[in-house]
């Protein structure tokens, strides 16, 4: 190593004593500097571990609360429905047993929720309801009674689930119900039954059969030569209306019988066995009334009182509500007290041109594509109901057909999923062209809908699948142009629209 | 922080004590005896370095919490002094890599760090403008070379102790302390020559 000159080692000892030096305050202050750093970061840390552990343990509690509140709500629903039902049908027995005397040979038609192998069943003889609890996410509940077993096992059948889920189940059923299927389970619960005769009776007081065929048409909605009945989504009322006439309600002395067992439009049908026909009854989430059919004025005027005293007698019973059908109520006391004021105002005489007709306009509980009007509605009459029923598009056809409906400015993001995870659930099973018939479902309804993005990236996805790169493409850069920081476009960045 | 550190500390003797509180090893040497010996050492390689005076400060307080924060890992295989004047190359290395990418000011000779030394006012004078002379030298050489130059030559530590505070072999820092003092005894000449 090379020493330096005497000049240069001479500059470098005089640079050297001349070197700044740290005064003794002005260390000090660094030090305190120094404490206070590393205090904050102790601190910090400390706060940050606490933060996580914390977030840890609130996200694990609210996660085991979720589930344990399910649970209990689940089985506490379950319970209180079964002794609810048990005790709305011991108490109408009693009523029944109080008020037939007295109102025979009353004729007419008034709301209940016997049926009529209800009636045709001894009075002291218990009823045996049959309930079906639903206990998953993704089925409804679905009780298969045939129609001899219907018949055998006199009692009102239950099926009770939670609302939410009968709403999206009737939105996303398959259409899978011929309509002459239907006809048959028509004329098979209500020819077929023991009671004949009251059938017959009910034909005379104002219930004529080639209505309730009609009534079934408005059902299934389509021409006659149409073998498949669509799956639509009409007014609670409505399906309550058409699937009582289905499940053997006879209108008869005293009272006209909406069943609490209904058949749901969209439910399986197979008539393997013409005179022996089987159907998977659903749960109609209704909270409305049946409204029986029958022509105003016709009804006479003990009828009405007999019906009255009915009511009375069934809400005297502590803790018991008048049910008047609509199995939605059954699954809550309350419920039953809500529908028991609206039952009653029915009753009066001063609604002319609705004797009988108790359609009720309770919305649902969850709004379905068909409640997006919160307003009440206006009391309307079968045929009235029939012929909308006929006229109206499908709420949501599951086809993917021709018919689509006007878009929905403020449909709640509850239909949104449905539509979108029906066409995720399509693409994640590989029928993309399905996937893309639901997301042209989703635009069409859903313009500004909130899962609109989602629902772009899925159908880039879809497209690439597919094949159709340009399209796909066009899609992205239009999703990107309009949300290009969204995780979900990101996600996009490995599909082949990126390429 | 007021509450720093915490009611119940065996030893709140000192607000740098909580680095005993850590758990560091046994053989790590105290925080406040190696501030106490360093912080000089730290002071004046910083602005050799080129620091800034008016970040002298902040830039002494990050070399001692950087020692804090690795106190534990010191295995005393170097002296504390050649270990705290690394991290010091460090730091200066940083800050001036700020201002190389944000010039605010340009760089200067640290006047303010001049002190009075209580001697002849003509032997202050010739000391300060050979220490100018120095800081212009260093201004203009590699930063590499100009870390060994200060280490070796105003800091006086070997070659060894300044290999092992800069992680580098010890021959790349003898080359580059050569390759230094020629620099700056060719500079010298100049300035010598500058001058008559």
């Amino acid at each position: 190593m090379s020493d330096l000159s005497r000049r240069a080692t001479q500059m470098l000892d005089e640079a050297r004593a001349s070197r700044p030096a740290l005064d003794r305050r002005r260390k000090e202050r660094v030090r305190q500097a120094v404490a206070s750093t590393v205090a904050t970061t102790a601190v910090a840390a400390g706060a940050q571990a606490a933060q996580t552990v914390g977030a840890t343990k609130s996200v694990a509690t609210a996660w085991v609360t979720t589930t344990v509140g399910k649970v209990v709500l689940g089985v506490g629903a379950a319970v209180v429905g079964s002794g609810l039902t048990v005790g709305v049908m011991s108490a109408r027995r009693a009523a029944v047993a109080v008020v037939r005397p007295a109102v025979e040979p009353a004729v007419g038609s008034r709301g209940g929720t016997f049926s009529a192998a209800d009636e045709a069943r001894p009075t002291n003889t218990a009823p045996r309801p049959v309930e079906a609890v639903r206990a998953t996410d993704s089925q409804a509940a679905q009780v298969g009674i045939t129609q001899e077993d219907h018949a055998a096992q006199p009692g009102p059948v239950t099926g009770r689930t939670t609302e939410d889920e009968r709403a999206v189940d009737v939105h996303t059923a398959p259409p899978r119900v011929p309509r002459d299927a239907l006809v048959a389970a028509a004329d098979s619960a209500t020819g077929g039954t023991p009671s004949d005769e009251r059938a017959k009776n009910a034909a005379t007081a104002g219930t004529p059969s080639d209505e309730r065929a009609e009534k079934v048409n408005a059902t299934g909605r389509t021409p006659s030569d149409e073998r498949a009945a669509k799956l639509t989504a009409t007014p609670s009322d409505e399906r309550v209306a058409n699937a009582s006439t289905v499940t053997g309600q006879v209108p008869q002395a005293g009272r006209a019988v909406p069943s609490r067992l209904v058949v749901a439009e969209g439910s399986r049908t197979e008539a393997t066995n013409p005179g022996r026909p089987t159907a998977d009854v659903r749960v109609a989430p209704s909270r409305a009334t049946t409204p029986a059919v029958e022509p105003p004025g016709e009804r006479p005027s003990g009828e009405r009182d007999g019906a009255r005293r009915s009511d009375a007698l069934a809400t005297d019973q502590p803790g018991v509500a008048p049910v008047r059908g609509g199995t939605g109520n059954t699954g809550s006391p309350q419920d039953g007290s809500q529908e028991a004021a609206p039952g009653r105002q029915l009753d009066l005489p001063a609604t002319p041109g609705r004797t009988g007709s108790t359609a009720v306009s309770t919305p649902p509980l969850f709004p379905t594509g068909d409640a997006r009007d919160s307003s009440p509605r206006p009391e309307r009459t079968s045929s009235s109901r029939a012929t909308e029923a006929r006229g109206r598009e499908p709420a949501f056809d599951s086809t993917g057909g021709s018919g689509r409906p006007p878009p929905e400015p403020a449909a709640p993001l509850r239909d949104e999923l449905t539509v979108l995870r029906l066409a995720k659930a399509q693409h994640d099973a590989g029928t993309f062209a399905a996937a893309l018939a639901s997301l042209d479902e989703y635009d069409t309804r859903f313009p500004a809908g909130v899962m609109a993005v989602e629902s772009q990236v899925l159908r880039v996805l879809t497209l690439c699948e597919l094949g159709r790169q340009p399209d796909a493409r066009a899609v992205l850069v239009a999703l990107h142009r309009k949300s290009s920081r969204s995780p979900a476009v990101t996600r996009l960045k490995t599909s082949c629209a990126a390429e | 922080l007021t509450d720093w550190p915490p009611a119940g500390h065996p030893e709140p003797v000192h607000a740098l004590s909580v680095a005993d509180a850590r758990g560091s090893e046994a053989s790590a040497p105290d925080f406040d005896a190696l501030y106490d010996d360093t912080a000089d050492l730290a002071f004046r390689v910083l602005a050799a370095m080129g620091v800034r005076e008016a970040e002298l400060d902040d830039a002494l307080q990050d070399v001692f919490v950087v020692a804090h924060r690795r106190l534990g890992e010191f295995r005393g295989d170097s002296k504390p002094s050649t270990w705290v004047s690394g991290i010091a190359v460090r730091v200066a290395h940083d800050y001036r890599r700020r201002h190389t990418r944000k010039p605010t000011e340009p760089l200067h000779p640290h006047e303010g760090v001049l002190r009075a030394t209580g001697e002849a006012p003509d032997v202050t004078v010739i000391r300060s403008e050979a220490l100018k002379s120095v800081q212009a030298f260093l201004e203009q050489l590699a930063p590499a070379q100009r870390e060994v130059f200060v280490l070796a030559e105003l800091e006086q530590q070997s070659a060894p102790d300044i290999a092992a505070s800069l992680g580098a072999p010890l021959n790349t820092i003898y080359s580059r302390l050569r390759l230094a003092r020629a620099h700056f005894e060719a500079w010298a000449r100049a300035h010598d020559g500058a001058d008559r």
